[in-house]
């Protein structure tokens, strides 16, 4: 995995992203146990919306496939890992990638969701894996649940959550 | 939590679960790298199982 965390290290140097950080599946398992996952999932920030709203990371695929990663349909096949470029589109994405943890894998730094910001997106998300994550990171020693209910209440979320507290018979 | 040994002729089911809550914990703390490579590790078995069962509907398929 070091060698796409350099990889969008020499991309961010290059000026080709500006702001990224890691979410997803990987981020969980730097919290939580790990399980398999094969895709790596990096959100890029500031998103560029182009004409009739669309977004393009075709510089981001060129730049790639000029290097021997060709795309495979959205990802990046790199070193093993499927690689897939998600757009900080929503609030809450925004600032997980702007205030995101630099961790060291190997001797290479990248950059993390915090685990607050990374449960306030998975709440929003809100798939059934997403919220069994949710719940694993609130039950973690991870967790500054303060910090999480600023987040949720800034972001929007609090209806989220509410359902979710019930259904996991958490305290709202 | 008890630091009792556990003995499989006597325990609660939920020492059982307290268990796994442990374990889960623990692999947690483990460095990231380690993480990643566990993961590696569970990529191979998913192939190895994913080969194993589109072999055997193929010998399925066969004998039909």
């Amino acid at each position: 995995m070091e060698k796409v965390l350099e990889l969008l290290n020499r991309m961010q140097a290059e000026g080709v992203i500006k702001n990224f950080a890691i979410g997803g599946g990987i981020a969980t398992i730097y919290y939580l146990e790990a399980y398999s996952t094969d895709d790596i999932d990096v959100f890029i920030s500031p998103v560029v919306v182009g004409e009739g709203g669309l977004i393009s990371f075709g510089h981001i695929y060129r730049y790639l496939e000029k290097l021997g990663y060709p795309p495979e349909r959205e990802y990046i096949r790199i070193d093993d890992w499927l690689v897939q470029f998600v757009p900080a589109s929503e609030s809450v994405q925004e600032e997980a990638v702007a205030s995101a943890r630099t961790v060291k894998f190997g001797g290479t730094n990248t950059f993390v969701f915090s685990a607050e910001h990374l449960a306030a997106e998975l709440l929003r998300s809100g798939r059934r894996k997403d919220n069994e994550r949710v719940a694993a990171l609130l039950e973690s020693e991870q967790m500054d649940r303060h910090l999480f209910r600023d987040i949720i209440t800034r972001h929007g979320l609090l209806d989220k959550w509410e359902k979710f507290a019930a259904r996991y018979e958490l305290e709202k | 939590m008890t630091d009792e040994p556990f003995n499989p002729d006597k325990f609660k089911a939920e020492e059982i679960f307290r268990a796994k809550e442990r374990r889960r914990k623990e692999l947690a703390k483990l460095p990231f790298e380690q993480k990643i490579e566990i993961v590696k590790k569970l990529q191979t078995v998913a192939k190895e199982i994913k080969r194993q069962r589109e072999s055997n509907d193929e010998g399925e398929s066969a004998h039909i």
